[in-house]
C-alpha cells in the first residue's frame, strides 16, 4: 500500500485507525504497512497516547441545581421586553467591534495628549523653579525687545 | 475577533504616526531658551504648562514682578500665529549674536524705557526706517539736521547705538 502520510488521499486511514473506526481488513493491511514505516508508526503512537488520555478524562459532575438555574435563567428572559431580548442577542455583534475600537480611541487620544498638551513640569526645588522663573522673564524681556525693534539686519542694497 | 483586533493595530498606527508628524520638525534649540522643539522657546513651554504648575512657580515672586510677567505673556499669547512664528525666528536670531551685543541691545531697550511713552513711539519708528535702509543712508539721515532737531541727545545715542547691533560685527 501507498504511504498514507505521504499520500494525502490515504490520510483519513490513520485517522479512522486511530478512531478505531476502519474495518479489520483495512486494519491488517495498515498495520503491516506500520511495521516497515516509522512515520506512520509514530503517527500511530500519538494518536493512541491521545485517545488514551482522552479516555482517562472524566467530566465534572454537573451540579444538582444546575437544571434549576438554568431554567431559571430562561424565565428571567423570557420577562424581559421584546427590545431587550432584540438588543441582547445584537450586543455581542456591536460588542465585538466597539471595544477594541472604544481602545483604539482612547489610545489615539492618550497619544495626542502626551505628544501636544499640557506639560506637567515636575515640582523641582526651590532654587530650580527660581532659576526657570528667571529664564522666563529674561526670554520674555528679550521677547518684548525683539517685537518693538527687529534687530535682525535685513537684506539691503548696498549695506 | 482577531481581524477587528488588527484594523485597530493598523488604525491606532496609522493616527498615531499622523500625530505625530504634525509635530514641528527640524531647527536646532536657540542657546539660551531652552527650546523643547522646533525653535519654541522657554515661554512656549511655560504656555504649555498646566496652570496650577504655573501659578505655584509664580506664587513666590514679588506682585510687581508677577504682574510683569503675566502681561508679558498675555502680549506674547495674543499675537497671532504668524507673528509669534516670526518673533521665535527673530529670538532665535538673537540667540545666536555674541553675548556681548545681545547684552548691549537688552542695555539700550532699558534705556529706551526710561524715555518717555509719547518719546518711545517716535523713536521706534524712526528705529524701523533706518534698519531699512542701506549703511550710508542710514550714516547721512542720523547726521542730518532734522534728524538732530527732531531728537534729543539721548535719544539720538540710543537710535545710532541701535543701528550699530545691525551693521555686521
Amino acid at each position: 500500500m501507498r504511504c498514507p502520510i505521504e499520500a494525502q488521499e490515504n490520510a483519513e486511514l490513520l485517522l479512522s485507525y486511530s478512531a478505531r473506526r476502519l474495518n479489520p481488513e483495512s486494519t491488517a493491511i495498515l498495520e503491516a504497512h506500520m511495521e516497515l514505516c516509522p512515520a506512520c508508526r509514530e503517527f500511530r503512537d500519538g494518536q493512541k497516547a491521545l485517545w488514551e488520555a482522552l479516555d482517562q478524562w472524566e467530566a465534572r459532575p454537573v451540579s444538582p441545581d444546575f437544571d434549576r438555574r438554568l431554567y431559571r435563567k430562561i424565565e428571567e428572559q423570557e420577562k424581559l421586553g421584546w427590545w431587550s431580548r432584540a438588543l441582547g442577542s445584537l450586543r455581542p455583534m456591536f460588542m465585538r467591534p466597539a471595544l477594541p475600537l472604544a481602545a483604539t480611541a482612547c489610545l489615539v487620544l492618550v497619544a495626542g495628549f502626551i505628544i501636544d498638551g499640557p506639560v506637567r513640569i515636575s515640582p523641582g526645588t526651590d532654587p530650580q523653579i527660581r532659576g526657570e522663573v528667571e529664564q522666563v522673564e529674561r526670554t520674555l524681556d528679550d521677547l518684548d525687545m525683539l517685537r518693538q525693534f527687529n534687530l535682525v539686519a535685513p537684506v539691503v542694497d548696498g549695506s | 475577533m482577531f481581524r477587528s483586533v488588527c484594523w485597530s493595530l493598523i488604525l491606532s498606527v496609522a493616527l498615531v504616526g499622523n500625530l505625530a508628524a504634525q509635530r514641528p520638525k527640524g531647527g536646532g534649540a536657540p542657546k539660551g531658551g531652552g527650546a523643547p522643539r522646533g525653535n519654541r522657546n522657554i515661554v512656549d513651554r511655560w504656555n504649555r504648562m498646566m496652570p496650577e504648575e504655573r501659578e505655584k512657580a509664580l506664587e513666590k515672586l514679588p506682585p510687581e514682578r508677577r504682574q510683569k510677567i503675566e502681561q508679558q505673556l498675555n502680549q506674547y499669547n495674543n499675537l497671532t500665529p504668524q507673528e509669534r512664528r516670526q518673533l521665535r525666528n527673530r529670538y532665535q536670531m538673537f540667540n545666536q549674536l555674541p553675548p556681548e551685543r545681545q547684552n548691549q541691545a537688552r542695555r539700550l531697550f532699558r534705556q529706551f524705557g526710561e524715555l518717555p511713552p509719547e518719546r518711545q513711539g517716535m523713536v521706534r519708528q524712526e528705529f524701523q526706517s533706518l534698519r531699512a535702509m542701506p549703511d550710508a543712508d542710514r550714516r547721512a539721515r542720523m547726521n542730518s539736521d532734522e534728524f538732530r532737531n527732531k531728537y534729543a541727545n539721548r535719544e539720538q545715542k540710543i537710535l545710532g547705538d541701535l543701528s550699530g547691533l545691525l551693521s555686521s560685527p
